[in-house]
């Protein structure tokens, strides 16, 4: 009845394999596009100097104020498709958090996902990086 | 650490010592997967271990996923990232009669003073609507734990919804709670230390000791009296010949007599 837990990941976590299909995921990113035809928005987000795109499936989260440039967070499930956009995110939940620190969320992702690993270190899947806050990676 | 051979749930702490941890009076900040997966306690039903701490009352903040509307209560499915539960919003009938309050606003805001009516009214419109929420939004809720149908669930005793447009509450909740779960609950409970005099293996006993004999005579008053309610500073003089021993509780028995005096 409940949906699963949408787990926060970085917008470059999503392409790779550690979010698998039908995943519950969470993250933020910037609207660079955004297509009320097809209800199809993209979010951008940056990794040291790449840029990673994720494509966001927007039905169930329309009518909503679209900013391009703006920061935005995301709540949905991923769909892995073999086709050309990849991976599409259907969001469940979508809102504008235009002005958010990004390091400083981070930096707390980061530092709640070094204290899951230590708790539970055999059965987490959730961590793919611990990172103490100190150690700058940039 | 005295065991009492009668008591089966050794592993559990007695509830008679449960009021001892803090963690038990507050409304604790655990993750939502922690809460699911909390054991209930043997002892009394209704209260719930996280490793060595009694409690029954939390505090979650997480976004709405799911939301269920009766007469009488909203049901919100929150989920903080680790986990989702439902909570049980109860509705206040306060909100229900808003009808008139349109009209009654002056519609020219001329300065009239401070005209207490529309105020009201309009405090009552702001908490409803703090406590109706759609899916996405972000909920505050502080409730007790239950469990119903196999289900775990938080019954609210306050609940809002908050505004959060930069994400500032939820990052500071986020790189607070490895803090309190560093700090308090990964803890193990401690029993309070007896005063210097005694020993380390004498301490928790003649503490355990000074326990009973407090409740018992606790008791014995409120049977004799047939005391249906009391206030707790009412009956501190009944302790009085039970704690003599040191300086520190010298000093803690004379703040004592000096609140009843007063």
């Amino acid at each position: 009845m409940l949906p699963p837990p949408a787990v926060f990941h970085f917008l470059w976590e999503i392409n790779t394999d550690l979010v698998k299909d039908g995943a519950s995921v969470r993250t933020n990113g910037r609207l660079i596009s955004y297509k009320p035809e097809g209800s199809k928005a993209v979010l951008s987000g940056q990794q040291s100097s790449a840029q990673c795109h994720v494509y966001v499936q927007t039905t169930l989260v329309e009518p909503f104020q679209p900013i391009l440039g703006a920061q935005y967070f995301v709540l949905g499930e991923i769909e892995k498709t073999d086709g050309l956009t990849g991976v599409i995110l259907h969001a469940r939940a979508l809102s504008n958090v235009d002005g958010v620190d990004l390091t400083l969320m981070q930096k707390a992702i980061r530092e709640q996902r070094c204290f899951f690993k230590k708790r539970i270190p055999e059965i987490n899947e959730q961590a793919p990086h611990c990172e103490p806050s100190y150690v700058k990676n940039l | 650490m005295a065991v009492n051979p009668a008591d089966a749930d050794a592993d559990e702490l007695p509830s008679v010592l449960w009021g001892l941890d803090p963690v038990f009076s507050a409304y604790s900040r655990l993750y939502i997967t922690d809460i699911l997966q909390m054991k209930e306690s043997r002892q009394v039903p209704g209260v719930y271990f996280y490793k060595t701490h009694p409690l029954f009352q939390v505090d979650v903040l997480g976004t709405v996923v799911y939301k269920r509307e009766r007469e009488d209560f909203y049901c919100y499915g929150v989920d903080d990232s680790t986990g989702v539960i439902n909570c049980l919003c109860w509705k206040n009938e306060k909100w229900n009669d808003q009808g008139e309050s349109t009209e009654c606003r002056d519609p020219s805001g001329s300065s009239r003073g401070f005209n207490i009516e529309d105020e009201l009214k309009r405090l009552k419109e702001a908490e409803r609507k703090s406590t109706v929420l759609e899916i996405g939004d972000l909920l505050r809720v502080r409730g007790t734990l239950k469990t119903s149908r196999d289900a775990r669930e938080i019954r609210a005793t306050s609940f809002y919804k908050v505004n959060d447009p930069l994400m500032a509450v939820q990052i500071s909740r986020m790189l607070e709670m490895p803090q309190l779960y560093r700090k308090c609950y990964d803890q193990l409970f401690q029993m309070p230390r007896d005063d210097l005099g005694g020993t380390e293996a004498g301490g928790s006993s003649h503490f355990h000791c000074l326990l009973s004999r407090s409740v018992l005579a606790l008791k014995e008053f409120l049977l004799e009296k047939e005391v249906a309610r009391f206030r707790p500073y009412d009956v501190e003089f009944l302790l009085h010949p039970l704690i003599q021993s040191s300086s520190a509780e010298q000093v803690l028995s004379m703040t004592l007599t000096s609140i009843i005096l007063r």
